[in-house]
């Protein structure tokens, strides 16, 4: 220790140590009042110290490390008649003893609080003095091994932080279980136990590794490492350094842990319990008690049945609720913000194949975390979903083979990967119905053993490790089966041209439907959307402005015409870009068709 | 006399840099000794060597008589060192560097910092992150003297200021020593500087030294020699440049020149042009 250095040291950064200390207070005097009403003794300090003692310690690695080395008065320092080791000493012995000071007035801090509303005595509270002071120290030496990295300091910080994200989110450690952390666990912060004797182990291996690499640091090479280390960032460096944390950050995000929330409680209605399957269908005036019940089990049959076919490991719960004033085909899936499962609101008399596609659809989703909906394979995602829901119904098939058949063509590899755009051209049923119409001549080219192979590797289960980085795409999966999107496509296509050649007495009895829509814009009214359709009663116009950030289409506005014209009940602002959409009742296919979808750029 | 410094073979490497090739050197107590080079040749190196600030990787170092592998805390007690930046802590005032600085050196004299601080016209309260650079290095002389060390390194100190400035630091320099009987220890590449003060001068370059010796000694043995004809001198000469030759002072009365022949003495910039360049002949002092 040099006593010059550290009157040195408390000149130069006594005031901003001072201030910290008072922000700290202040911070711990907060904590503590907060940590009260959470019931343990030594919450408030458990708290403090993994956020604030963390903060403290950067703070204190910068004013007497880094400092120094960027301002080059290491170099004046180097020139007295000092000791490089002397002063690399003088300065980690400050900062440790400040971190030591901070661990032991917030520890005597929690403990007079504490004694406030309880008795404690000195021989229960001395273990958190302890793992505080060991937290500290650590702390500190790690922060001190940072800022002799110099310019990487702050990488150094966010490296320790991408690890402790990993193994809480990867390896599924808990986060106070994590080495040193752990020293401010649970039962530390109860006040009833300390951690195990591993615990304090690891901490000084931590503490000490640190120390050594920063002496190193210091010391090695005349002290040139740490003088290069504490150069300004290259150009280069910064990008690689954001690119990194980028990665890390994507990693981090792609590796987001499924959240545990407890199922979804079925209390009313007609319940079902199938083999991996809890279904409930609540009853209305309209629709009986025996209808629910057959809806329940119809629907836990073809949820338990895809479980077994694609080898899930789920037992979701699943809720219908009927709804008068819906319309037949407006089906909706409730949002649950804490419980896991399968909600619909739906009409009366919505038709049974469409609720029973959604339940699976909705299964299929969950099970894939959304990553089913992804553009690579959200068609076989909507195709399967119909693909089961008709597994047993003949005339149900052909019914939706009609559908297909009734849409536009020619339908290519491209219409089946760009899924998202399809699906707005052509409106929920028809789109459903093509991608039902791929999923089955899928199945007839390649048998259904053999189809559902793929399709169990396709709508899985993300891993919650890295490994999920290197699933297989779709595609390959397919490949791997002797099938691509173009051969796929082709024979879609061709099985549909069949199905138009069976039904073309019903196709050739629909009504030829025309519309358009048209932008009228006037300095005195403003800008006016007009739809107009000939060939039907009656027709939806649906509608939404689309905002730059706007990357999913959800529910759209409805207005529903009656006649030929309609204005949309809309005031869009020039430059503003729309989406329209007229759909109509098709009383041969048996569901709304969308005739035109058109997104407005407005002027 | 016991020498002040005596560097024998010295070696430093920076990774793959060999900044010092077995350089060796002697400054005798009292003296006042200029290290030329161009920048890069070693100077600030050996400087660094001498405050032990930098370890030598061979060589040895001997300090007053001293050997020694590596310069230690207490020797650099006797020391004074001027660099060529000067790092010190902006926030301070010179009183306040002088009480920091004070507490490393046993032998530091207050009153004679004061009457430094005065005598160089520095402002004792103010910042010294707001003093001029020369005002700086001045300072940096009063730190550096105020202990009164019996050796000085001073590694050019006087680059980037003004000439004035220079020839009024050349001169307390010049002064102190004579007063105190100060080794002073100067490098730099502004030849005028350490022709102005100092008694001897050495050349390195490329690590290594190329000549040294009183800087009139020099010039009697480095001469400039232009003929019409091709020459050939006897041995005991040797070619630096393609006119510039280096010869013991006497062997210059021994030869006839030939009708048309110019034998001229060089001031020390030209010898040190000569010397300092990267194909001149190391080591022709030896």
């Amino acid at each position: 220790m040099s006593l010059a250095l550290l009157r040195k040291e408390a000149r130069e950064h006594g005031l901003v140590l001072a201030a910290t200390f008072v922000i700290g207070a202040v911070a711990l005097f907060l904590t503590l009042r907060v940590a009260a009403d959470l019931g343990g003794r030594f919450v408030g300090l458990a708290r403090f110290l993994s956020t604030i003692g963390l903060l403290l310690a950067l703070v204190l690695a910068n004013r007497l490390l880094v400092r120094e080395y960027m301002g080059r008065t290491q170099l004046f320092l180097e020139t007295l008649p000092v000791g490089r080791a002397r002063a690399f000493a003088t300065k980690w012995l400050l900062g440790c003893g400040l971190m030591l000071l901070t661990a032991w007035l917030t520890w005597l801090a929690t403990w007079r609080f504490v004694r406030y509303t309880e008795v404690l005595e000195w021989a229960d509270a001395k273990g958190a003095l302890l793992c505080a002071a060991t937290f500290c120290l650590t702390a500190w030496s790690f922060a001190a091994l940072a800022g002799m990295l110099g310019r990487y300091r702050y990488i150094a910080w966010a490296g320790v932080a991408a690890v402790v994200m990993l193994a809480t989110n990867v390896a599924g450690i808990p986060f106070l279980d994590l080495p040193v952390l752990r020293l401010l666990g649970q039962d530390v912060q109860m006040g009833y136990a300390l951690p195990e004797t591993s615990a304090f182990v690891y901490a000084f291996i931590i503490a000490a590794a640190c120390t050594a690499g920063a002496a190193t640091l210091a010391l090695a090479g005349s002290g040139a490492m740490a003088s290069t280390l504490a150069r300004r960032m290259t150009a280069r460096e910064r990008v690689f350094a954001l690119v990194a944390l980028l990665a890390v950050a994507t990693i981090g995000y792609t590796l987001e842990p499924k959240p545990v929330q407890p199922p979804f409680e079925i209390t009313e209605g007609e319940r079902f319990q199938g083999k991996w399957t809890r279904v409930g269908v609540l009853p209305t005036a309209t629709f009986d008690a025996a209808a629910a019940q057959s809806l329940a089990s119809t629907i836990a049959a073809d949820a338990d049945s895809l479980i077994d076919a694609l080898e899930l490991d789920i037992h979701p719960p699943v809720f219908v609720l009927p709804q008068q004033g819906l319309d037949r085909h407006v089906l909706r899936r409730a949002a649950l913000r804490a419980a896991d499962g399968i909600v619909l609101k739906v009409a009366p008399n919505a038709p049974s194949d469409f609720v029973r596609t959604l339940v699976l659809h909705s299964l299929l989703t969950d099970v894939t975390r959304n990553r089913g909906m992804r553009e690579d394979r959200h068609v076989l995602l909507d195709g399967l979903a119909v693909f089961w829901a008709l597994r047993d119904d003949a005339e149900g098939r052909e019914r939706w083979w009609l559908r297909a058949a009734a849409a536009a063509e020619p339908l290519t590899a491209d219409h089946l990967t760009a899924w998202a755009q399809t699906s707005e051209q052509f409106g929920e049923c028809q789109s459903l119905a093509i991608a039902y119409s791929a999923v089955d001549t899928l199945v007839q080219r390649l048998g259904l053993d053999a189809a559902l192979r793929s399709m169990r590797e396709i709508f899985v289960s993300p891993r919650d490790d890295v490994r999920a980085l290197f699933e297989r795409r779709p595609a390959t999966t397919l490949a791997a089966a002797g099938v691509n999107w173009a051969t796929l496509a082709a024979a879609a296509a061709a099985a549909r041209q069949s199905a138009r050649e069976r039904h073309a007495a019903a196709l050739a009895r629909r009504p030829t439907i025309t519309a358009a829509v048209d932008v009228n814009s006037s300095t005195a009214q403003g800008i006016a959307i007009e739809t107009t359709l000939s060939g039907a009663p009656r027709y939806a116009a649906y509608y939404q402005v689309l905002h730059p950030w706007t990357a999913d289409v959800g529910d759209m506005s409805r207005l529903d015409v009656l006649g030929g014209k309609a204005v949309l009940p809309l005031s869009p602002s020039r430059n503003a870009r729309v989406l329209t959409v007229i759909e109509v009742e098709d009383e041969i296919l048996d569901c709304p068709v969308r005739v035109l979808a058109e997104r407005l750029q407005l002027r | 006399m016991t020498d002040a410094i005596r560097l024998t073979d010295l070696r430093v490497r920076y990774g793959r840099v060999l900044a010092l090739d077995g350089l060796s050197l002697t400054v005798a107590g009292g003296e006042i000794y200029g290290l030329l080079g161009r920048n890069g040749a070693g100077k600030t190196t050996t400087l660094r060597v001498l405050m032990g600030i930098v370890g030598a990787d061979g060589g040895t170092i001997e300090l007053n008589g001293q050997p020694m592998k590596r310069v230690s805390v207490a020797t650099k007690r006797g020391m004074g060192y001027v660099s060529q930046e000067q790092n010190f802590y902006p926030w301070m005032t010179a009183l306040q560097l002088g009480r920091f600085v004070a507490a490393f050196y046993p032998t530091w004299d207050d009153d004679e910092y004061a009457r430094l601080l005065r005598v160089l016209d520095v402002p004792p309260d103010r910042r010294s992150g707001v003093l001029s650079g020369g005002t700086r290095t001045k300072l940096g002389l009063a730190l550096a003297l105020a202990p009164r060390p019996p050796l000085l390194l001073l590694d050019e100190p006087t680059a980037g200021l003004d000439p004035v400035a220079r020839r009024e630091f050349n001169d307390l320099v010049a002064k102190m020593a004579a007063e105190r009987g100060t080794t002073v220890f100067l490098s730099s590449h502004l030849v005028d500087d350490v022709e102005d003060i100092a008694t001897r001068v050495g050349i390195v370059q490329a690590g290594r030294m190329s000549i040294e010796g009183r800087v009139d000694e020099l010039r009697e043995r480095v001469r400039r020699v232009r003929s019409l004809a091709p020459l050939e001198l006897p041995s005991g000469f040797t070619r630096v440049r393609a006119d510039v030759w280096l010869a013991d002072g006497a062997l210059w009365s021994t030869v006839s020149w030939p009708d048309g022949t110019s034998v001229e003495p060089l001031p020390l910039e030209e010898i040190f042009l000569a010397f300092a360049r990267t194909d001149a002949p190391a080591d022709a002092a030896a």
